[in-house]
């Protein structure tokens, strides 16, 4: 680092001119490529000779600057204009103002709305003396109008005076020790010699995070893979009963709409719901059909695969019509030209909601029954109080009773009842560790 | 190994890609990530294409031209949608975007009227007083329905002015609304917002569980053969 003997920052070895006053700091360093010093420019060449016309003219080649006279514009006052300074009030500007130098005609008539500052006056161009001086025609100017064809009358520059910005005045006080350091670090940086760093995001541990992850999995693998029975089945919710009552009322020959909206998120919680159905529709309507539409475009292989997991004799129709297109304009056409003896939805809330609102909107309106995930049924519960949708399998939970008591499966078929423990493990884990994080966040706080 | 085996295995393989995200943004997951988003978009184009334009569009205007002509009007209005691609064609698509967004306000507004105002509505006038077929238990449930039902459209911000004491009114919609009724509002809506995280915990462990069943008892229970 070298030390600069103007200033006293420290700059780095590379540079030549302090970075902070610009003093030269290594006397025998040669000069970077941009400083290099320039020699002065030749002398300019002899100008050439003036033409016929201009030669024998006294000309002055390097005229005083002009000095433009830029009038000012005051507002017109109803008291009548002040030809003479007014001691009684000191300060006004008019005071310092010598008016006897203006002519007669700006005394007696001021012009309206202006005041000329008289300022510098202008300093009359040399008239230069030619011998062949053209000839001006009748009514042009002359002076600063010459050449101009009759006197136009120049519309006077209005101008309005304005302060000048008012810039920081430099103080001449010492600098403190906090200004100095601020000034010695942006030297530092501006030179090179320290180099901010960049914010690293403060990321959770591996070590912590994933003890969690560790505990999360082995909740769950461990009850699928040794097949442990933790809890016992509950009992079915009333909506479960309402759900397999109203398949069961179905005629032999009924006819099904299935509408299997949901993609792959939610098809782990979904799809064993489905099968269960389509599985107690295989014993209800052995006659029947079951037509599968779906809004969605991965609806009609979800559809596929859940009809090939559900078991029964292969006496029902099964129509899958694949991708409606349209969204809800497609709900609408197809629920008015379909006849069906039910309509199944199987969907998460918001595809649920716009099935029901347009199957209400119909008169009479189908039968409706709903399948959704356990975060829709906040959602759908409105709609089974009012009747809109007649049962609901709405959980995980609820599908496990539902093939337990309804269809009979036993546990090694039943794929819900299987996953239903190993489920209510993993959230009971969840749960367990948002509180315990939150009331330790708490006594951490109350510290 | 079975064709049934190797596609458990590819999907197997698939998700501990993306379980890997556990760990940090891995190239594995971004892996993953794009092939679901690249397959997923040309599969539902391709389904789009097979299952409604041919068959529902093309077909019938290339086999009877004469009878189906209306069909022109939508093969119009989508070859007009797809001027939107072109920076300079952008008003040419306008009117499929107009008919496509006043057809779909128009049946979803009327649903909602009809399908959810109205039937909630009703659902909502529940009797209050026990007797009849109306249990005290059931009547206090429903007295508790309807007040939060009530107080819960009365604490959303953009219907109550500044909060300021009821004086005693019977205009309830045309006074102000009264700070108490703010807050026990409030405590409904995070009551429901309480029930909603718990049914979004639940969903999530299930998917865990699926996926976990999947991987011990659909792919390495087979591969390794017991």
């Amino acid at each position: 680092m070298i030390t600069c003997p103007s200033c006293g920052i420290d700059n780095p070895d590379s540079r030549v001119f302090c970075a902070v006053c610009g003093t030269r700091l290594q006397a025998d360093a040669p000069l970077p490529e941009l400083a290099q010093e320039v020699s002065p420019p030749e002398p300019a060449a002899k100008k050439p000779a003036l033409p016929s016309w201009l030669q024998g003219a006294d000309l002055e080649l390097d005229p005083p600057p002009i000095a433009p006279v830029i009038p000012t514009f005051t507002f017109p006052s109803s008291e009548p204009r002040r030809t003479t300074p007014d001691p009684a009030t000191p300060g006004d500007w008019d005071d310092k103002l010598d008016f006897s130098d203006l002519p007669d005609w700006e005394l007696d008539e001021p012009l309206s709305g202006m005041s000329s500052a008289p300022a510098t006056p202008i300093a009359e161009p040399v008239a230069p003396v030619v011998e062949d001086e053209p000839v001006y025609g009748e009514g042009e100017g002359s002076g600063l109008l010459s050449g101009v064809r009759g006197p136009i009358p120049i519309e006077p520059i209005v101008s309005i005076a304005h302060r000048p910005p008012a810039f920081p005045t430099i103080t001449e006080d010492m600098p403190t020790d906090e200004s100095q350091s601020a000034a010695n670090l942006f030297a530092q940086i501006a030179g090179g010699a320290v180099r901010p760093e960049p914010i690293t995001v403060q990321r959770p541990t591996l070590r912590g995070a994933g003890l969690l992850y560790l505990l999360l999995a082995l909740v769950v693998a461990i009850p699928l893979a040794l097949n442990l029975i933790v809890f016992d089945l509950p009992a079915p919710r009333a909506s479960v009963e309402a759900f397999a009552r109203t398949v069961n009322t179905l005629p032999s020959d009924g006819t099904v709409l299935v509408a299997v909206d949901y993609d792959g998120g939610v098809q782990d919680e979904l799809t064993p719901a489905l099968a269960a159905t389509l599985t107690q529709l295989h014993g209800v309507i052995p006659e029947g059909a079951i037509v599968a539409v779906s809004t969605s475009p991965f609806g009609a292989a979800v559809a596929e695969t859940a009809w090939t997991s559900s078991q029964g004799d292969a006496g029902v129709t099964w129509e899958n019509r694949g991708f409606i297109s349209g969204g809800i304009s497609g709900q609408r056409a197809l629920l008015a030209s379909t006849a069906a003896d039910l309509v199944i939805v199987v969907a998460e809330s918001g595809k649920v909601t716009s099935w029901v609102e347009q199957d209400t909107a119909l008169a009479p309106a189908y039968p409706l029954l709903a399948i959704v995930p356990a975060t829709s049924e906040t959602m759908l519960s409105p709609y089974l109080a009012s009747g809109q949708i007649s049962g609901a399998l709405m959980s995980l939970n609820d599908t496990a009773t539902y093939e337990s008591n309804t269809l009979g499966l036993r546990r090694r078929d039943s794929i819900g009842w299987q996953r239903l423990d190993a489920a209510t493990l993993a959230a009971a884990t969840m749960v367990g560790v948002m509180l315990l994080g939150s009331v330790v966040g708490l006594f951490k706080r109350g510290r | 190994m079975s064709l049934d085996l190797i596609g458990t295995t590819v999907a197997a393989i698939l998700t501990l890609f993306v379980y890997s995200y556990l760990l940090r943004d891995t190239l594995l997951y971004r892996i993953a990530e794009h092939l679901l988003v690249g397959i997923g978009v040309a599969y539902a184009v391709v389904v789009a294409v097979h299952n409604v334009l041919i068959p529902d569009l093309l077909i019938p205007l290339r086999d009877a031209p004469t009878e189906r002509a209306d069909l022109l009007i939508p093969f119009s209005l989508g070859i007009l949608l797809l001027a939107k691609a072109v920076p300079r064609g952008t008003r040419l698509g306008n009117p499929s975007v107009a008919y496509i967004t006043g057809v779909g306000l128009g049946l979803a507004v009327g649903g909602a009227v009809v399908g959810t105002l109205f039937p909630q509505l009703q659902a909502t006038m529940l009797p209050i007083a026990p007797g009849g077929l109306i249990t005290p238990n059931q009547a206090v449930l429903n007295l508790i329905i309807v007040i939060g039902t009530l107080i819960t459209l009365f604490s959303f911000s953009y219907t109550r002015p500044a909060t300021s004491a009821v004086q005693g009114t019977t205009n309830i919609a045309a006074s102000d609304r009264p700070t108490v009724v703010q807050r026990v509002g409030r405590w409904f809506i995070m009551i429901a917002f309480g029930a909603i995280l718990g049914g979004t915990i639940l969903t999530y462990a299930t998917v865990l569980a699926g996926r976990m069943d999947f991987l011990i008892n659909d792919w390495l229970r087979p591969l390794l053969g017991f």
